[in-house]
């Protein structure tokens, strides 16, 4: 399976303030030995704290003063440690989901820093409770609050820089699954006290998209499992989710009705297999806003198969409503020492089109290598190498993507125009991830897919080539190793989509002929590319095939992406 | 209550022979709860206590002995002839650190062993018109508290409601808790106050039906070791138990410490206690009588079925000889004898056999104590080791900060140190699997004693690496360590010292 490189940890706390209160206490002890003249120990608290604590005198008359002192504090070190934590405003935390009984808490992103910022945040709100004024209320003698209230104003605060303590529990955790996926019958449910468990409506709305209605009254209790009589915890239910408190995902595996393995897994791929990866920002102009929105426009979709090496368009006319995505540009080619650099500029009149200089020199060159002059015509160019005459060349004139435009076509353009129809088909699906399988990176995956019956990974690319396709399947037999565990349990269907393609496709004529589609294999009206649709094996994995796709047509892919997912 | 055959040898089950072998192969000591050699003075406190177990008092044990000396053997033979025979349960459990307070942990164990028995039990009682104030103690003095809940725990309506009565019952265990829940039963709320007492009825409803229960709770020193005051709250709370013993009909708490922790710190921690508890405090030796080495290297012959019964004799002068300061070396040392292996040698032995060696242990040791090193020994640890390294191994590499590791280039091997003894098996699992994929290297694994670390609870995500665990006290290895790097003079001894404590891996 999958590592688990979930951001979600969940750790064991333990609220210790013995140090403080054992501090305080003593404190109290010797002032009040100083200053009253019928002080006892049994009569410094206030008799009702006593009772609440639950501190009860002994009747044996040879406990001193001293041992009885710090078994009082030990009662409220005991009291106080447990009931702080009821004290904080856990919004204020980074917490997801809390649970007293055992002392657990889920948090988020807290994997870099080991919870110390969790931690932190929780030991001052600890320390803003200030609970040494909490204990000088229930101090008995009116004359010790005094002085102690004027002496808390110090906090002794170098007492309450240890007083949190986080162990790791169990590394990425599934933060809950809903209660409809296990099998009724093996569980069972047991009553909790509600007040045991605390949920960040907030997070919870914002990191899983859950809703938690505060006004209601939340059904909570503890699920367990029916087969076992002992250490048959599995985890707490609240309303229709189970947070896993004790199970882990395997525990889980054997409770999972049959029918929603699926689930289940894509429910382990949202929280635990997938590292989401930020979705490249790009650039910002009207027109590139306008070129977005025509991406679902058949005719924008044939336009641009005719587009070379990514970024222009020769010797076509481009339909007026498209024009302005477009510039014309002269290239300039081949240009000594240069050879491999292409360069678009513009001309005008008797202008100097472009210089270029070399801070190296090269051979017996000048460092002034090229300079490049409108012939006079804005038809051809002058090339400059030195005092002799300039050579002369007509311009070669192409329409260029505009840059933002250009850069996004490269970078975006099918992506978006996978996922706009992903989205519009309403699929459940994740794009733009990482998944890693032995620590290794098995790379980006830029959309996976859960349709009822199966999961297809897809990979987009702006052109389909042979190379593109030798390339993903590596990347395919490698999560199938890593899928292993659900295979033959779970489908899983792989997906090389494009809207273009190129010539070293017919590398693959040997698969296209295994299996021809009507109206693709063969070139198509109005599109420069060939649109296609084959399938080839995926080595050392029987029966695996990738299917590979180039379809321009937007309308014409998504309905093909959903005759997929009806299959 | 008559108990037959309490401390006679228990046949294994096949299964938990498996568990021994697949122990003896990692070179591990087995857990061999079957038959308790020696011991003959907690034997029979154990039986007396046990024989008055439905008696009319609660009765405790604390057992003292250092690590490795067979307290959690002893509290397992319990459990395991307990399961053999008729007589009480036995719950085994390991103190909780967060718990203190000893009742209040005795009612969580209720709580999560005795729910449905202690719900059986009250319908019986309630059908047999059982007197329940005689439960707990004609509501006398701070009974009075838990009169109105114990009367509504026998009324006939609860009784005929499964879920009123379990929701009752987790009122007094403690799971249940807030104001809501005493009013939807008409109650006042009990206070953690009155939780002694319901300890006290919950034990005597147990009792009454006749389910008696030892409860064995181990590993009491982890308190000690944690917060001072939360082992005081753990030793008063213990007190006023015992004081509660006269009201409570049977039952046996047993808890174990170890030697560090020993009577002389309860003493000073509470003496209260120690008063009350001294009668009852035993303590597990080591076993050197030459009858009882003969007994154990006997019974170790039939149980693995070795068939030396010709050469026992010697084996066990040799044993003898060894004066084994714990009996987890002893048992070690008499397998290995017995199935003729490579003898371990503990390091006290190995100090003295060296020249002078003990002496600049010791010294190193009170020194490094005294500079506070053994504090936060998963960093310090890596210089001397960085030091010895450089000096035995050539080209070094040290993922020390993230993964407590040295990568021996050479050899191609990852040095894994753990330092906690507290470790969950997940984290070390995740962990190894990291520095595999990381270095693609076989794996040693430097395990704290403590944590008994077996391959058997190892998952790899790849059989192609092997594994190898080394036992270790890492104050030790720590110690040897900085020796090395600041002895000159002892260098050379030091190192071979090192390799034989590692079994030749550093």
């Amino acid at each position: 399976m999958f590592d688990n490189v979930s951001n979600i940890e969940c750790y064991k706390y333990d609220v210790d303030l013995s140090t403080s209160i054992e501090f305080f206490c003593t404190l109290l002890y010797d002032l009040g030995a100083n200053m009253e003249k019928d002080f006892h120990v049994s009569k410094l608290f206030k008799d009702e704290f006593l009772e609440r604590i639950g501190y009860r005198f002994s009747a044996d008359e040879n406990i001193d003063q001293p041992a009885i002192l710090l078994e009082i504090a030990a009662a409220i070190s005991d009291y106080v440690s447990a009931d702080i934590i009821n004290q904080i405003d856990l919004n204020r935390t980074g917490i997801l989901f809390l649970y007293k009984p055992k002392k657990l808490i889920y948090c988020l992103n807290s994997v870099a820093d080991k919870g110390k910022a969790i931690k932190t945040s929780i030991t001052n709100l600890i320390k803003e409770k200030q609970f040494f004024n909490f204990l000088i209320d229930n101090v008995a003698f009116e004359s010790l609050k005094g002085i102690l209230g004027r002496l808390v104003v110090l906090k002794f605060n170098e007492h309450l820089s240890n007083i949190v303590k986080l162990t790791e529990s169990k590394g990425g955790v599934l933060p809950y699954v809903p209660i409809e996926f296990l099998i009724e019958d093996l569980i069972q449910q047991d009553v909790i006290e509600s007040e045991d468990v605390w949920i960040s409506h907030s997070k919870f709305q914002s990191v899983f998209e859950i809703q938690i209605d505060p006004s209601q009254e939340p059904s909570i209790s503890l699920v367990l499992d029916a087969s076992k009589e002992n250490e048959n915890e599995i985890g707490v239910k609240y309303n229709s989710l189970i947070f896993l408190t004790a199970s882990s995902v395997d525990d889980l595996k054997p409770l999972i009705k049959p029918e929603f393995f699926l689930d289940y897994f894509w429910f382990q791929m949202h929280f635990l297999f997938t590292k989401r990866l930020p979705r490249k920002s790009g650039g910002d102009s009207k027109e590139l806003r306008e070129f977005k929105a025509f991406i679902k426009e058949a005719e924008l979709n044939k336009l641009l198969s005719f587009i070379q090496k990514n970024h222009y368009i020769q010797g076509i006319v481009v339909p007026a409503q498209f024009s302005h995505f477009f510039e014309e540009v002269s290239v300039v080619k081949k240009l000594d020492h240069i050879k491999d650099y292409d360069f678009y500029i513009s001309s005008a009149k008797g202008k100097t089109a472009l210089g270029i200089y070399t801070n190296t020199k090269i051979g017996k060159s000048f460092n002034l290598l090229h300079w490049i002059k409108d012939d006079d015509t804005e038809k051809g160019f002058e090339f400059f190498r030195s005092d002799a005459s300039p050579t002369k060349q007509p311009q070669e004139k192409v329409l260029v993507l505009k840059p933002e435009i250009a850069f996004y076509f490269m970078s975006s353009y099918f992506e978006d125009f996978l996922e706009t129809a992903v989205e519009e088909l309403k699929l459940n699906y994740i794009t733009n991830f990482e998944v890693f399988y032995n620590t290794d990176s098995l790379g980006e995956i830029d959309c996976v897919i859960k349709t009822d019956k199966k999961i297809c990974f897809i990979e987009a690319k702006t052109k389909l080539t042979n190379d593109y396709i030798e390339g993903y399947l590596v990347k395919c037999s490698k999560i199938l190793d890593a899928l292993k565990p659900i295979e033959g349990i779970l489908p899983i269907e792989f997906y090389i989509v494009s809207p273009y393609s190129d010539d070293s496709c017919k590398l693959k004529q040997y698969f296209i002929n295994l299996n021809q589609v009507p109206g693709y294999n063969v070139e198509r009206e109005g599109v420069r590319t060939v649109p296609y649709y084959f399938q080839v094996p995926i080595a050392q994995h029987n029966n695996a095939l990738l299917t590979c796709i180039a379809e321009p047509e937007y309308e014409t892919l998504k309905s093909l992406i959903e005759k997929i997912c009806q299959k | 209550m008559n108990i037959n055959g309490l401390w006679d040898k228990l046949e294994p089950r096949p299964e938990t022979i498996d568990i021994v072998r697949m122990d003896l192969k990692e070179g591990k000591v087995p857990e061999l709860p079957f038959f308790i050699i020696d011991q003959n003075e907690v034997k029979a406190a154990l039986a007396d206590k046990l024989r008055d177990i439905d008696g009319e008092r609660m009765q405790t044990n604390l057992i003292i002995g250092q690590y490795g000396n067979g307290k959690t053997n002893l509290l397992k033979y319990l459990q395991l002839f307990f399961e053999e025979n008729v007589g009480p349960k036995v719950i085994y459990s390991r103190a909780d650190i967060e718990q203190p307070d000893i009742v209040l942990f005795l009612l969580k164990i209720i709580q999560d062993h005795a729910t449905p028995l202690l719900e059986q039990s009250i319908s019986k009682l309630h059908g047999q018109g059982v007197n329940y104030s005689d439960l707990a103690n004609q509501y006398r003095d701070d009974f009075s508290g838990i009169r109105e809940y114990t009367e509504k725990l026998f009324s006939s309506e609860i009784v005929g409601s499964s879920e009123d009565l379990r929701r009752l019952i987790y009122l007094g265990t403690g799971r249940l808790y807030t104001k809501g829940h005493y009013t939807h039963f008409g109650l006042q709320q009990l206070q953690s106050f009155n939780k002694r007492e319901v300890l006290v009825l919950f034990l005597n409803i147990l009792a009454a039906s006749g389910n008696y229960f030892i409860f064995a709770i181990d590993e009491v020193e982890k308190i000690q070791e944690k917060s001072k005051l939360r082992f005081n709250r753990f030793l008063t709370s213990y007190r006023e138990l015992i004081d509660l013993f006269n009201k409570i009909k049977g039952h046996l708490l047993i808890t174990c410490l170890t030697d560090a922790a020993g009577t002389k710190i309860i003493q000073e921690a509470n003496e209260a206690f120690f008063t009350r508890i001294q009668p009852d405090i035993k303590s597990l030796p080591v076993i050197s009588e030459n009858a009882d080495l003969l007994e154990l290297i006997t019974y170790l012959n039939d149980f693995f079925s070795a068939g030396k019964e010709d050469a026992l004799g010697p084996m066990v002068i040799q044993l003898e000889k060894k004066r084994h300061q714990r009996n987890r070396d002893l048992l070690r040392n008499a397998i290995e004898l017995l199935l003729n292996e490579t003898e371990t040698i503990s390091l006290q032995e190995l100090l003295t056999r060296e020249q002078g060696l003990k002496a600049i242990f010791e010294e190193t040791r009170s020194r490094l104590e005294l500079e506070g090193a053994f504090k936060s020994l998963h960093q310090k640890f890596f210089d001397p080791l960085n030091y010895y390294l450089e000096a035995n191994f050539g080209e070094v590499k040290l993922d020390r900060r993230d993964n407590q590791s040295f990568i021996d280039l050479r050899n191609n091997k990852t040095h894994f140190f753990l330092f906690n003894e507290e470790q969950d098996i997940d984290g070390i699992n995740r962990k190894l699997n990291t520095l595999i994929g990381k270095y693609e290297n076989d794996v040693i694994i430097y395990a704290p004693f403590k944590l008994e670390l077996r391959k058997s609870s190892i998952r790899l995500s790849s059989d192609i690496y092997q594994i190898e665990i080394i036992d270790y006290d890492p104050e030790e290895l720590f110690i040897m360590l900085n020796i090395y790097k600041d002895n000159f003079e002892y260098q050379e001894q030091v190192s071979k010292l090192i390799a034989t404590y590692t079994k030749n891996n550093l």
